[in-house]
């Protein structure tokens, strides 16, 4: 009777204060808005949010500005625009050939003595020369190897005073010897905020190759252009400041790249490790010698079996639960590579940066351990960006950092090998897992 | 069914804006929620400021963890159950043993127990607050969450025994308060 009593107590606070509800007031938000802008945690996640829409952006206007074709300053090879990067234009003079250095008359004048003697002085040896492993080093008799060395020499001497040239010559001699007594021509003359070296033990004038200089310098010349017909161009206008003894003569450098790869992945979470892959694109563009930018697209397939249920999320539910999760991701990532070193054919490197991951696709299904009877998938759960998926649940930001190794092939094909790991910023799936990942990233890279 | 797609579409909507953290989108899920949850608040506190502090820490626990929420389940439902455990982690540094003394309780004639019914909400609510921390908790857990004595006692830290123990003395110590009114009340 007592106990009945009791328990009508029960009922009675029940019925009287399970929908009890109390009148808004205003002044309660304000403490609360206060109480939120204090939280450490949430101002975290705020500024995780608000960067991460900023990199978008900016990995969007840098696509953006990829593809509408604007160009990084300096870095044109191609303009015919004479007032910034130089190229070697055609002529339309016909090309006279080459003919051997010799002299119809053996004996030099006193001219040209002296100007061979300040050619030897400023000369460097042809073994030094880089392009000694060029294809023409062991023709004993090639009638460019000398052509090669004197006009290298040329190259390096002092650009003030590098003659003009007539294009009359002596009858049987090398025009490139008869330097000293043609004069200047203007467009030869170096401005004066060049940084290019005049010293002549160093390969800096190499920018010489860089510069208008080139284009004018090969309408003056119109023998440079039968070589350049000839395929040998690179060795006589190198377009890019070659390092004494590069062990590689015939790599190419453009400005930009293509990287086409793919990886074998470990995908980690708190429930365990499951076996994935990856295949991406990637164009790149280079900033220094050192720094390349890299940016492109991937897909990457990531499958998840037997996985337990998340405690925080299902904490009543019992063990024997799992779950198995089948994504399709599209990955955009942002990297910058540094080049370690750069010997012979191989070149280390180092890969920074973040990837922004979007689950197109996901599939979620639930098996219950208990009853062995049931189905794989008890139930099962669509929940992709392109299945309905809201974004928080399908979208998450990686930073990501790989070693490489790098080896050519040829002048423009590379062949290379990263491992990398990228490591969840954020939670993703509607079971809000961190999914971290280990690649080993493997393709080829070609110059576009 | 258009409206009930509807609400769900500026339910979804909502918690997607308090997820990126938009002011607006936080202050209409208070807004929203304030009223139930407050009530919820001020059956485990014993006066109005603690019920706002914990009604506070509820929200805070609430936008931080809103990306767990699972969609198509019910949000109040969600809210409500933080809230909860928001009040049990509240008091339970204050829970203190008291005794009580249950002879006079159980002296309570026929009469004065029926008399209990006719008690406004109000009054109920203010002989709840008035109980001890951890009667007040275990009876708010059992008589109007409905929660089993073993998931009381796994949440309180003590004994289903001890459970059992403070639910009756609540009831007894309530059942005396709310007579009391009503004999002042009869007066």
């Amino acid at each position: 009777m007592e106990s009945n009593r009791l328990e009508h107590i029960d009922q009675l606070a029940r019925e009287a204060l399970e929908k009890m509800e109390v009148p808004y007031q205003a002044a309660d938000w304000a403490a609360m808005e206060t109480r939120i802008d204090k939280d450490a945690f949430l101002k975290t996640r705020l500024y995780w949010l608000k960067g991460g829409e900023l990199l978008l952006m900016l990995l969007a206007l840098w696509l953006l500005l990829q593809f509408s074709g604007w160009q990084m300053p300096g870095m044109n090879f191609n303009s015919p625009d004479n007032s910034t990067a130089p190229t070697i234009q055609q002529s339309t003079t016909p090309q006279p050939q080459i003919q051997p250095a010799v002299p119809a008359d053996n004996t030099p004048t006193e001219q040209e003595h002296t100007d061979q003697k300040e050619l030897k002085e400023n000369t460097r040896k042809v073994e030094d020369v880089p392009y000694a492993n060029s294809k023409h080093k062991n023709q004993k008799n090639s009638p460019l190897k000398n052509v090669f060395a004197e006009n290298r020499a040329t190259h390096i001497a002092n650009a003030a005073s590098l003659p003009s040239y007539s294009s009359q010559t002596r009858a049987g001699q090398s025009i490139f010897a008869t330097s000293s007594v043609i004069q200047t021509p203007a467009f030869l003359t170096p401005p004066s905020d060049d940084n290019y070296s005049t010293d002549s033990n160093q390969n800096t004038n190499t920018s010489l190759a860089t510069t208008q200089r080139y284009t004018d310098f090969a309408d003056y010349l119109p023998m440079n252009l039968t070589l350049l017909n000839q395929g040998i161009a690179d060795d006589l206008f190198p377009t890019d400041p070659v390092s004494p003894g590069d062990p590689v003569p015939n790599r190419i450098r453009k400005p930009r790249h293509l990287r086409i790869a793919a990886s074998p992945d470990m995908n980690m979470t708190n429930g365990g490790y499951r076996m994935g892959m990856t295949a991406s694109g990637l164009v790149g563009v280079e900033l220094t010698d050192k720094w390349k930018l890299e940016s492109g697209l991937a897909y990457s397939a990531k499958i998840f079996k037997d996985l337990p249920m998340n405690e925080e999320q299902y904490p009543n539910l019992n063990d024997s639960y799992t779950k198995n999760m089948d994504w399709h991701v599209a990955e955009i990532p942002l990297h910058l590579q540094y080049t370690i070193k750069q010997s012979t054919n191989w070149r280390p490197f180092v890969n920074v940066g973040a990837t922004a991951h979007a689950v197109l696709l996901a599939d979620y299904g639930y098996h219950n351990g208990l009853d062995p009877m049931d189905s794989v998938f008890d139930t099962k759960r669509e929940a992709g960006l392109l299945q309905g998926g809201n974004l928080t649940d399908n979208v998450y930001y990686t930073a990501d950092f790989g070693l490489g190794l790098e080896r050519q092939l040829d002048k423009n094909l590379h062949l290379f090998i990263q491992p990398t790991y990228k490591y969840a910023l954020n939670q993703v799936g509607v079971h809000r897992d961190r999914v971290h990942t280990f690649s080993l990233v493997m393709g080829a890279r070609t110059a576009l | 069914m258009n409206i009930a797609l509807n609400l769900r579409e500026t339910e979804q909507t909502l918690i997607q804006a308090c997820i990126r953290q938009e002011r607006w989108a936080q202050k209409k899920l208070y807004e929203t929620h304030y009223p139930k949850m407050m009530g919820v608040c001020l059956r485990y506190a014993n006066n109005q400021e603690d019920s706002r502090d914990i009604l506070h820490e509820g929200f805070i626990k609430v936008f931080r963890n809103l990306g767990k929420y699972q969609p198509g389940t019910s949000l109040n439902a969600w809210i409500r159950r933080i809230m909860v455990n928001t009040a049990i982690d509240f008091y339970r540094k204050s829970q203190r043993r008291r005794t009580e003394d249950l002879q006079e309780a159980w002296h309570l004639t026929s009469q004065e127990a029926d008399a209990v019914s006719t008690c406004t909400e109000k009054e109920i609510l203010a002989s709840v607050q008035q109980l001890s921390p951890v009667y007040r908790t275990v009876f708010n857990l059992y008589a109007i969450e409905g929660y089993p004595h073993k998931d009381i006692a796994a949440r309180l830290g003590i004994t289903e025994s001890t459970s059992r123990s403070n639910l009756l003395k609540a009831r007894v110590k309530l059942q005396g308060m709310l007579a009391s009114k009503y004999t002042e009340h009869g007066k």
